[in-house]
């Protein structure tokens, strides 16, 4: 006997009945519609977000530039860096703005990711939180209308007394559990797409915001990750739908899942792993720094004992000896004066103490590299507790992709750190720290000197996709996997599903 | 005829499983955020002694002379407070230790902690009461009462008791109760839970003050859940599929609990923008050379030999008046960034989960007013340092009596005599008094969300 229902078509003909179902009812017009608002402005506040940043990082950079190009004597180069933001931060904020993007280079100071600054606005009043960026929405709202269309696929046509009569056609259970699937998951897409697609609009609007080939990729990435993402809820809709027979309580179960998978384990991972592996203060490092700069400021201050003589410093100048002032930190040292015992005098000192102060630069990078370590340790455990969600998954790469991550930030304070060799490469060869010249232009006719003539540009690479998706690779499997072991699933609690 | 619906409308709630998932999850939060939060505030307190011992034994160390005691840099510390623990579950308030010295005006805006914990983890929601009540237990409110007039009319009981001689405002109320009793329940439990936890561990026993927090805390989250219950009749009344009411009061709930505050955040930094490091610097280095200009011909410059001319007076007032300019600067900034984050939160306003958090915040005297607490008294501790100082530079002959270390007393100082650092925590009163717009607030949404779900019921049609 021939059977039209073996055939493929009767998958599609029930993907399609699935779909135009799902988009004509209340539910998804009102989501829909919320979610869009929602996207809109959200991506029209991370606009303004990323706007603000790039001036205030192009302001730090012209700071940098300028005194760079009016710098005099040695001693007032700080060629420091600045890490521009990433444009896909209104895909996926990340770790931006919680990590400093300044990294200011100097003899006393090794850049890290953890003494960078902020060129950013940053209010210490105010409690961080996530930021509206296109990722969350996805994750907080998009995921409630997955689960809903997985609930409404079987359970809403159980309440209907349709899903009996379907089941009553001569076609596999299994067959009818893909057609729903593929209408379903289709459903998904547009608003998906919806939300996407607004995000591009109103970000390529903006003058200041040019997505570059790479990003394009990088944006696709998201949106199949996201559609995966999505595609579990779905699958947990149904799998919950075919598990409980009463249509309310598979509604109270999703959403019980859904509060447990959104909005407890991310937090309950941070302050769990906190608990399970806790880093000793900071408080403790940073006395420990302190310390280091008081000792070093001892070591300073026999040397002025023994040197120094006693002699008068005329105003402008910003070096006082014996005050204690001249500490790992500091920058510029500038003296006017033609009185020749005193020149002699800071040649010698500047002599004794810029390689020192290179010397406990060293000593206080290691103790921030220890901090580091433990910081790593346990933001890996979190990460680890955290997968139990898959909100988690697509975050993480969703930020690596954005190169908002910790590891990106890591890899350019990599970047800076080999810029300060540079320069300090450039100061030996131009043996800065025995000449006249660290403290006083008024030898040379006061004019500037050509850092950036001698020194390369700065340069940092962005990091290749094939780098950043093997970074998240693990990450990617699972959301790959979850919602193919929920197809399983669902199989088999389909196959035994009793309609009545 | 009150009493019975609101029995019947309670015991079947109480038979049904979400009844016991909601149970389960709150009791289990409230539990493990207890012993965290405990076990977390007893390694703060003492690590908190222990560098405050320090701190003591060196300040008390410079006193070899008033010029060192002068120089010396103090950290301060906060002292942890339980509540903040166990309620925000945030732990240390967003500042912790602040530096200060007498010589040097260090901005005290620059040494806040950005931020505190990790810095490689994004951002997350910490575990406490605020969270527990204000997210689950709200979830919890709309669970048991998105249903609660569409199912009785799909099952067409509604009808039926509608045909009875009873008022609708009866009916409603009734189910009104069923539903808050419902929810207190889990409410209950977990808090007697959690201060069973406490009072285990703590010897000496609640301090009585901090008891009558928690139970003004208790109130105000009982006047928030029951607007939620309300809410979710409401919605349940204009509506007529139990499913579509679900939609409506699920996104509703996300937008209060997630979406509106982190956009409160977002509106703060839009509406009232700070100046960023690098504008700030530039200000600092403005005000700083208008000081220098103003001294550019006065006649002075330092002389360590010459304590007492009249030229070294005016550098050391220069020296003193140029960090006072940058200060200035910086302290402007914090105003900003205090206005910023009161506009963040007048924008968060809108949902009543950021108007709940507010109110425990400051009931509890945790949050934000601590940490301003905090500064206020770090501010006059150094001034009142400052002024210990002076005086007893003053009683030595001596010393040419100029603002800088080198011009000081050599005099050393009885160790004991130095003034210490000493917070006063935030008085009931004054807390009661600043929670009372955020509760005014609650108030006013449960009031509102009462008249449109009576509204909505009025005209409801059972049929």
């Amino acid at each position: 006997m021939e059977s039209r229902a073996q055939s493929i078509p009767a998958i599609s003909l029930i993907a399609e009945k699935e779909f135009r179902r799902n988009i004509t009812t209340f539910k998804f017009t009102f989501s829909f519609s919320l979610a869009i608002m929602l996207v809109s402005v959200g991506t029209f506040a991370m606009c303004r977000d990323y706007e603000a940043r790039l001036q205030d990082c192009s302001a730090a950079e012209n700071q940098i530039t300028e005194s760079l190009r009016q710098a005099d004597i040695f001693s007032a180069l700080s060629p420091g860096v600045v890490r521009a933001p990433s444009v896909l931060t209104i895909f996926r904020s990340g770790l931006e703005g919680t990590l400093g993007d300044l990294f200011p280079i100097s003899i006393g100071q090794i850049p890290t990711l953890l003494n960078a600054e902020h060129t950013s606005r940053v209010n210490p009043f105010i409690t961080p939180s996530p930021s509206p960026d296109l990722t969350r929405l996805v994750i907080v709202i998009l995921s409630v209308l997955a689960m809903l269309f997985g609930y409404e696929a079987i359970s809403g046509e159980k309440e209907m007394g349709t899903l009996k009569m379907v089941l009553a056609q001569p076609v596999p259970r299994s067959h009818v559990l893909l057609g729903k699937l593929l209408g379903g998951l289709s459903c998904l897409v547009v608003p998906l797409s919806g939300s996407f697609l607004i995000a591009l609009m109103i970000s390529e609007s903006q003058s200041f915001i040019q997505f570059a080939g790479t990003d394009w990729i990088r944006i696709s990435l998201i949106f199949f990750c996201s559609l995966l993402f999505l595609s579990s809820f779905y699958l947990m809709g149904i799998v919950l739908s075919t598990l409980t027979h009463r249509a309310s309580a598979t509604l109270l179960s999703c959403f019980m899942i859904w509060v447990i998978l959104i909005l407890v384990i991310p937090n309950l991972a941070p302050y769990l792993g906190a608990r399970m592996r806790p880093i000793t203060s900071s408080q403790v490092m940073l006395d420990q720094i302190t310390s280091l700069d008081q000792d070093f400021k001892q070591k300073v201050a026999k040397f002025e004992e023994r040197e120094a003589t006693t002699f008068s410093v005329d105003l402008g100048a910003n070096f006082v000896p014996g005050m204690g002032l001249y500490g790992l930190f500091r920058g510029e040292t500038r003296v006017q004066t033609t009185n020749q015992p005193t020149l002699d005098y800071m040649r010698k000192f500047i002599e004794y103490v810029e390689p020192l102060r290179l010397q406990y630069a060293e000593k206080v990078h290691r103790l921030y590299e220890a901090r580091l370590m433990e910081l790593r340790n346990q933001a890996r455990l979190i990460e680890s507790l955290s997968r139990l969600s898959p909100a988690f998954s697509l975050a993480k790469v969703a930020s690596i992709l954005a190169g908002t991550d910790a590891a990106a930030y890591q890899q350019f304070s990599r970047c800076a750190r080999h810029r300060r060799a540079q320069f300090i490469a450039y100061l030996k060869t131009q043996n800065a720290f025995t000449s006249m010249r660290y403290f006083t232009s008024q030898f040379d006719g006061g004019e500037a000197l050509d850092f950036e003539k001698d020194v390369p540009a700065f340069r940092c690479p962005q990091e290749s996709i094939q780098d950043a998706m093997r970074r998240a690779g693990l990450d990617i499997v699972l959301l790959i996997f979850e919602p193919l072991l929920l197809v399983l699933v669902a199989l088999v609690a389909f196959l035994h599903y009793d309609v009545r | 005829m009150l009493w019975t619906i609101a029995k019947k409308e309670l015991t079947q709630n109480l038979m049904e499983v979400r009844f016991f998932l909601i149970l389960a999850v709150t009791v289990l939060l409230f539990a493990v955020s207890g012993v965290v939060s405990l076990s977390r505030y007893f390694d703060a307190l003492e690590r908190y002694h222990q560098l405050a011992r320090v701190e003591i034994q060196e300040l008390r160390e410079s006193a070899m002379s008033l010029r060192q005691l002068f120089d010396h840099q103090q950290t301060l510390y906060l002292k942890p407070c339980l509540l903040e623990f166990l309620i925000s579950g945030r732990g240390t308030g967003l500042s912790d230790s602040i530096q200060i010295s007498p010589r040097f005006v260090i901005a005290e805006t620059l040494s806040v902690k950005l931020v505190p914990g990790n810095p490689l983890i994004e951002r997350f929601t910490p575990i406490g009461w605020i969270f527990i009540v204000g997210a689950i237990l709200s979830f919890g409110a709309v669970v048991f009462s998105y249903d609660s007039i569409s199912r009785e009319k799909e099952e067409g009981i509604l009808a039926l008791m509608l045909a009875n001689p009873v008022r609708r405002s009866e009916i409603l109320l009734g189910k009104f109760l069923g539903i808050y009793l419902t929810i207190i329940i889990p409410l209950l439990v977990g808090v007697i839970l959690s201060l069973l936890i406490v009072a285990t561990r703590f010897r000496i026993g609640v301090h009585p003050e901090d008891g009558a927090k928690i139970g003004l805390v208790l109130l105000i989250a009982l006047v928030y859940l029951a607007g939620f219950a309300v809410l979710g009749i409401m919605v349940s009344a204009l509506t007529h599929n139990s499913s579509n009411s679900f939609v409506i009061l699920f996104l509703l709930w996300a937008l209060f609990l997630v979406i509106i505050p982190e956009a409160g955040n977002t509106a703060g930094r839009l509406l009232q923008p700070t100046k960023n490091s690098s504008q700030l610097l530039t200000l600092a280095q403005k005000a700083v050379e208008e000081v220098d200009n103003k001294y550019k011909d006065r006649e002075s410059g330092v002389d360590f030999s010459q304590p007492f001319s009249e030229r070294t007076k005016i550098w050391v007032d220069f020296i003193n008046e140029r960090m006072r300019a940058a200060r200035r600067v910086y302290d402007d900034h914090l105003h900003r960034a205090l206005a910023q984050a009161a506009t963040a939160r007048a924008f968060s306003r809108l949902s009543p989960a950021s108007t709940f958090d507010y109110a425990v915040e400051n009931i509890a005297g945790i949050g934000l007013e601590r940490t301003q607490l905090f500064l206020e008294s770090v501010r006059s501790y150094r001034r009142a340092l400052l002024q210990f100082i002076v005086d007893r530079d003053r009683m030595d002959p001596e010393s040419p009596h100029l603002l800088f270390s080198f011009f000081l007393s050599k005099n050393p100082v009885d160790p004991h005599e130095i003034p210490l650092f000493d917070m006063s925590e935030p008085r009931l009163i004054d807390s009661m008094r600043k929670a009372f717009f955020d509760v005014s607030l609650l108030m006013g949404f449960l009031f509102f969300v009462v008249i449109a779900a009576y509204i909505a019921f009025a005209r409801y049609d059972a049929r």
